[in-house]
């Protein structure tokens, strides 16, 4: 069984709909009207572009252009992390790269060869889907974590020069840091976790079932796909954190002011 | 263990806090760093950890430059108090711990009692080691400061500004403490008339352009 479809004029119904909010905004005089037009409208062109490029890629099932479309994706994120947690581009891009890559394929491989015994890693309908799913919640969890470490060394500075002056090295010194970086980066997985199917059904699970999967089949989709984002953001964090350190202190274990923007 | 300072320039944003500023401290000696606010008294003592890298010039401790790969080994020989002490978050007495289960101070033994010694004769009550280390005054917190330093047993003391929170009482008794110490070779920033009784010698910073 495939999804129902919506067809045209039902898609059109649909952003009927957003009369409701434009009206609530409007009366509430909030003063975003035109913002939430351009954003509906960015949404759509964008929507419609990468549904017109899956479908080909799709068709196409290319090893090699899903695993492009891969790392576009992870660059993509990599600029976005970097801008948000406010960091220089030119010495970190590389280091969350690499901690992207390796914090979004570890999951997803195991994800397709290991729990859906698929033999190829690489097809299309798994890699696109499962790895933005991963990598989505990576780039989430990555911009809370590495602004947390950097942010927390700057502001608490004196208290980490006191730690190298007492003997700490490196790794010592910046150690409470990684440690609050990742409870925080994490924390939101945790309580998603832990509250999943009570406060909400999540995206994965709906899509199998509006797909017309038996909801017991869902579940076990969700159950592994928050198991592999878990372990995603896990691995992103710590990677992003350990390979950025090698360029953001110097030989004397100070941190360099132009690390941030 | 001596320190030899030749030629040192640091700036702060572009502006030169001092400049070719050199001087030696003999082993046991007690030195103040002297000068006007903003002549550089503690981004010197910070230098001498590694804690700034400064823009020229050479330091030498024990005859071995500082440099960035010597810095991680020089520094197991200084102890460091900085003005205002941070003592960061957590009870007081896993604080002092702290630095106990660092790998360079794997061949220092903890020892609770030689705490309890420091906290009598700095006038700390015990009770204070079981808090929360935002719950001390300033005072409590540089003598914690300096009970860490001492615990470390470092050979070099950089004290800044030891005396900025403390009663006249604790004073007498903490001056009386270096004055008598023969351990370690001491360097302080200080504008008290009573620590700079104890010092061999006094070096004093100008802003742009120290001398001996």
């Amino acid at each position: 069984m495939n999804a129902t479809e919506i067809p045209p004029f039902g898609l059109l119904a649909g952003y009927g709909l957003l009369i409701i909010p434009f009206a609530i905004l409007l009366w509430a005089k909030v003063g975003v009207a035109g913002k939430v037009a351009v954003s509906v409208i960015r949404m759509t062109v964008q929507l419609l572009f990468v549904g017109l490029y899956l479908q080909v890629v799709f068709k196409l099932n290319n090893p090699w252009l899903n695993t492009l479309w891969l790392l576009v994706m992870i660059t993509v994120a990599d600029i976005s992390i970097i801008r948000h947690a406010g960091l220089s581009f030119r010495r970190l891009a590389l280091p969350l790269f690499i901690a992207l890559l390796v914090g979004t394929a570890i999951p997803l491989f195991y994800f397709v060869g290991i729990i859906l015994f698929h033999s190829n890693l690489l097809e299309a309908r798994f890699v696109i889907p499962i790895g933005g799913m991963i990598l989505g919640n990576c780039l989430r969890a990555d911009i809370i974590g590495v602004r947390k470490f950097y942010s927390s060394i700057r502001q608490g500075n004196k208290v980490f020069l006191q730690q190298l002056a007492e003997g700490a090295t490196l790794s010592e010194a910046t150690h409470p840091y990684l440690r609050d970086a990742l409870h925080e980066a994490l924390a939101p997985t945790i309580a998603t976790m832990a509250t999943v199917g009570l406060v909400s059904l999540p995206g994965m699970m709906t899509g199998v079932i509006l797909g017309g999967s038996d909801p017991s089949l869902a579940v076990m989709y969700q159950i592994a796909i928050m198991i592999a984002i878990f372990t995603g953001t896990s691995i992103t964090i710590l990677l992003a954190i350990l390979l950025s350190r090698k360029v953001a202190f110097n030989s004397y274990g100070l941190l360099k002011n132009q690390i941030f923007q | 263990m001596n320190i030899r300072v030749n030629n040192l320039t640091i700036h702060y944003r572009q502006t030169a806090l001092f400049q070719n500023v050199g001087f030696d401290v003999l082993s046991g000696q007690k030195v103040c760093i002297a000068g006007q606010s903003g002549s550089g008294k503690t981004s010197l003592l910070k230098a001498l950890m590694g804690l700034i890298v400064p823009d020229e010039g050479q330091i030498l401790i024990n005859q071995q430059l500082l440099t960035e790969k010597s810095v991680w080994q020089l520094r197991k020989h200084i102890a460091y108090v900085p003005q205002e002490p941070d003592l960061g978050e957590g009870l007081v007495i896993d604080r002092i711990r702290c630095p106990f289960d660092y790998y360079s101070n794997s061949d220092l033994t903890w020892n609770r009692e030689a705490v309890l010694d420091y906290c009598q004769r700095f006038r700390l009550n015990e009770e204070l080691l079981d808090k929360e280390t935002a719950e001390l005054s300033g005072g409590e917190k540089q003598r914690f400061a300096l009970i860490i330093a001492l615990l470390l047993e470092r050979p070099i003391l950089l004290l800044d500004e030891p005396f900025s929170a403390l009663d006249k009482e604790t004073k007498t008794i903490i001056k009386e403490q270096l004055r008598q110490d023969t351990s370690h070779t001491i360097l302080f920033v200080s504008h008290e008339d009573a620590l700079l009784e104890i010092a061999d010698k006094t070096i004093e910073l100008t802003a742009l352009g120290g001398k001996r």
